[in-house]
C-alpha cells in the first residue's frame, strides 16, 4: 500500500522528535542523579577519610603527600583558590573537607618558603634548591623552639606551596635542573644553555671554560657568554685563586 | 660539604672556594661582604681578638681555609676591614691600615656593660684599675676579659663623656671611678 503524503506527516515528525527528545532528556537527567548520587557519596567517603585523617594528613608528611596525590589523580585540585568559588560554598575542597587547616598549612608554609627564598636572594641570585629551603625551614623550626612540634616538611610540600603561588604571578616556580628541584624566585627564564652549565656543576662541583667547552663541544665564546649571564645574574661566584678561572654556583653549596 | 669539625660560628661558604675572590657582581659582593663582617667579627670574640694585624692574619684560618687551599687577599681583607670601619665595629689603629681594632660589640655596648657590671657588684665610687677590669679574678665571664688597654679606655671614654665615669693615673696603671 501506498503511503500518501498528507499533513497529519508533519505533525507525526513533530511528535516524533518530541519524545525522542523528552526521552533524552530523561535519561541526561538520570545520569545526572546517578552521578550526583555517585559525586555526594564519594565526597562523603573522602570528607570521612580526611577527617578521620586529618591530624594524620597534617603531621604525616608522606601521608599528606599521598592524599594530595590522590585528589590530583581522581581530579580534585585540593589547592584551588578560594577565589574560583562561589563566596557562600567558600575555600577549596581541603578547607571544606578538613576546616582550613589543610589548606592554611600549605598557604603559611608558601610564607615561609618565600621568606626563605628573599633572605638568600643576595647570595644565590634567586636560585635555591628545594632541599636548601627544607633545611632551612628546619634550622628556623628548631631555633624558634620547635613551634610546629612534629611538623615536619617533605620536599613534596614545598613543591605543592610554591604551585599554589602561581597564581599570584609572583614568579615564584619549580624548575629540574639535573635531577634537583629548585626554586626560582626571580622572574628570569633560564635558557638551555645556562640550565645546562648548572646541571654540569650540579655534578662536578664547578665548570671551567675548558670544561665546558670539552664536555658538551661548545666553542670558548659560547661557553664564557652563558657564564658571563649566569654570573651577571648573580647565579654563579668566580674562584680565580687556582689555574683556570672556575664558577661555582652557591646554590648547590 | 662543610667541615663538620668546625666551630658552629664559621659560615656555610668558609668551604667555597669563590668566597675566597672578591666577586665582581654587586649583588654578589654585597653578600659575600657581610658574609665576611660577620665571619670577622664572630672569630674575633671567639678568640678573644682585639687588634687584628691584617699581615699576621692572612695566615690564620680567619682568612686562610688549609683544606681548600684559599686564601683572602689583603686587597679585599682591607675592604672589607674599612666596610667595618665605617659601621662602627672596627677602628683603624695606623694610617698605613695594617692593624685595626675590632669591636665585636660596638664601644657603646662595652662601656655600658662594664658600667652595669661595676652598678650590680657595687663598686661605684671606688676606683678601679683597668687591670682589675680585664685581667681581675671576678671579670674572667665577662666579654671584656682580657681587652686590650688601649681599647679599653677608648670603651671607658664613652662613660667619661656622658659624665659617668673618671679616668686617671694611679702608678703606672690607669684607674678608672664610675658614679
Amino acid at each position: 500500500m501506498r503511503r500518501r503524503v498528507g499533513l497529519a506527516a508533519l505533525d507525526r515528525r513533530a511528535q516524533d522528535s518530541q519524545t525522542r527528545s523528552t526521552h533524552g532528556a530523561t535519561l541526561r537527567r538520570t545520569h545526572q542523579s546517578e552521578l550526583t548520587t555517585q559525586l555526594s557519596v564519594f565526597q562523603a567517603a573522602l570528607s570521612t577519610f580526611s577527617t578521620q585523617y586529618s591530624s594524620e594528613i597534617r603531621q604525616n608528611p608522606k601521608f599528606r603527600s599521598e592524599f594530595a596525590r590522590m585528589c590530583t589523580t581522581i581530579g580534585i585540585d585540593p589547592l584551588a583558590a578560594s577565589s574560583n568559588r562561589p563566596k557562600e560554598k567558600g575555600g577549596s575542597i581541603w578547607s571544606e573537607l578538613l576546616g582550613t587547616q589543610v589548606n592554611d598549612f600549605y598557604f603559611e608554609l608558601a610564607v615561609k618558603i618565600v621568606e626563605v627564598c628573599r633572605d638568600t636572594r643576595s647570595k644565590n641570585g634567586g636560585l635555591i634548591s628545594v632541599t636548601e629551603v627544607q633545611s632551612t625551614l628546619l634550622k628556623k623550626d628548631q631555633s624558634t623552639g620547635g613551634g610546629g612540634t612534629g611538623l615536619q616538611i617533605s620536599e613534596d610540600d614545598i613543591i605543592r606551596s610554591v604551585e599554589c603561588l602561581k597564581p599570584l604571578g609572583s614568579g615564584f616556580e619549580i624548575i629540574k635542573i639535573g635531577k634537583t628541584n629548585m626554586i626560582r624566585s626571580v622572574p628570569k627564564e633560564l635558557n638551555k644553555d645556562q640550565a645546562k652549565v648548572l646541571e654540569v656543576i650540579q655534578v662536578l662541583g664547578f665548570v671551567t671554560i675548558g670544561l665546558l667547552v670539552d664536555n658538551l663541544g661548545w666553542i670558548a665564546p659560547r661557553a664564557q657568554a652563558v657564564v658571563d649571564d649566569l654570573m651577571a645574574e648573580a647565579f654563579l661566584w668566580v674562584d680565580e685563586q687556582e689555574g683556570e678561572t672556575s664558577y661555582w654556583a652557591p646554590c648547590s653549596l | 660539604m662543610a667541615d663538620k669539625t668546625l666551630p658552629a660560628y664559621f659560615p656555610e661558604f668558609y668551604s667555597f672556594p669563590p668566597f675566597y675572590t672578591r666577586q665582581p657582581n654587586a649583588s654578589s659582593w654585597s653578600s659575600q661582604l657581610s658574609q665576611w663582617r660577620a665571619f670577622i667579627l664572630s672569630y674575633a670574640r671567639a678568640h678573644k681578638i682585639w687588634r687584628l694585624n691584617l699581615v699576621d692574619a692572612m695566615d690564620t684560618d680567619l682568612f686562610y681555609n688549609k683544606s681548600i687551599s684559599r686564601k683572602l687577599p689583603l686587597p679585599t681583607i682591607r675592604e672589607i676591614i674599612s666596610d667595618l670601619v665605617a659601621s662602627q665595629n672596627a677602628e683603624w689603629l695606623s694610617p698605613d691600615k695594617s692593624i685595626a681594632y675590632i669591636y665585636w660589640r660596638t664601644p657603646e655596648d662595652f662601656a655600658s656593660q662594664i658600667y652595669s657590671w661595676i652598678d650590680e657588684t657595687g663598686q661605684k665610687g671606688t676606683v678601679l684599675t683597668l687591670l682589675e677590669l680585664t685581667e681581675g679574678d671576678n671579670t674572667t665571664d665577662k666579654e671584656w676579659y682580657g681587652m686590650d688597654q688601649a681599647m679599653l679606655v677608648k670603651c671607658l671614654n664613652v662613660l667619661v663623656k656622658k659624665g659617668q665615669a673618671q679616668i686617671f693615673s694611679v702608678g703606672d696603671d690607669k684607674g678608672v671611678k664610675v658614679w
